[in-house]
């Protein structure tokens, strides 16, 4: 499901690889992010460029993914639409995770604070 | 009240939490002091009209532990109308996989500033059914609607 590209110092870029990461998709997408977390990745930049929609469920899985990070790595998301930055506002999301326009920039500032 | 159900809600296993919206209206003055926890914004029906979201948001209950919860204040005047709705009828999808939003539900919204409050489910839900061609929503709806009493 989730398509990840590795770049330097840990960072991993990951796609959900589906166009809406709700209910009927979000376990299959937390437990393999976590699984990053398990293989080396300190830093995982959630790139949500091809996602349109981000329900509850989608939410909370991101959630989870941080807390099964734990202090062995960093969650990030990018590239999120207008829709998904309002729910992220909206619960205070905002304040969580770092969000970066996308996916360079987030792997470029991530290096510059390592 | 919050931040009491995040501690006993935050407990459990997995990734569930919860969304709500509660306040205290006083009606004599129509003060209101709420607490948005994650819940998609209410709309106050002003009296000429106007459907207007309130609040900034917050952080849902049972999702982290140890944030913080803040009161916020409004006003709801006599005859003001307040309808809180739950994610549902935001996020009904069409067949193009488009989101209902919060600009179509502010427009279904506008211009009830005189209408029975038993009668704001219904206005909901004729706006989505042609939206959804007919198809039941994929998750379930809530709608409360409240308004501020004549005083006593």
């Amino acid at each position: 499901m989730i398509l990840t590209t590795p770049y330097d110092n840990g960072i991993t870029v990951v796609c959900p690889g589906v166009s809406r990461l709700t209910a009927d998709n979000c376990a299959a997408f937390k437990s393999e992010v976590s699984t990053l977390f398990d293989e080396g990745t300190s830093f995982a930049v959630i790139d949500f460029g091809d996602v349109t929609f981000l329900d509850s469920s989608g939410l909370g899985a991101l959630v989870g993914i941080l807390k099964k990070a734990g202090m062995r790595g960093e969650v990030a998301v990018c590239d999120l639409d207008d829709a998904t930055s309002m729910s992220f506002k909206l619960t205070r999301m905002d304040r969580v995770f770092k969000i970066y326009q996308d996916a360079k920039s987030a792997v470029q500032s991530i290096r510059e604070r390592l | 009240m919050v931040s009491a159900l995040n501690t006993r809600f935050g407990k459990t296993e997995g990734d569930d939490y919860f969304t709500m919206f509660c306040g205290i209206i006083d009606n004599d003055t129509g003060a209101m002091t709420y607490c948005q926890a994650g819940h998609p914004s209410p709309y106050l029906i002003l009296n000429d009209g106007n459907a207007i979201p309130i609040g900034e948001g917050g952080f849902p209950v049972g999702m982290l532990p140890d944030v913080e919860f803040e009161n916020s204040t409004g006003q709801l005047d006599i005859g003001t109308r307040m309808v809180i709705l739950s994610d549902a009828a935001l996020e009904a999808v069409n067949d193009n996989h488009e989101i209902f939003g919060t600009r179509r539900i502010e427009q279904a919204l506008s211009k009830t500033h005189t209408t029975d409050l038993d009668e704001f489910p219904h206005i909901v839900s004729r706006v989505l059914a042609p939206w959804r061609g007919g198809r039941a929503l994929d998750d379930d709806l809530t709608i409360v609607a409240l308004k501020s009493p004549p005083p006593r």
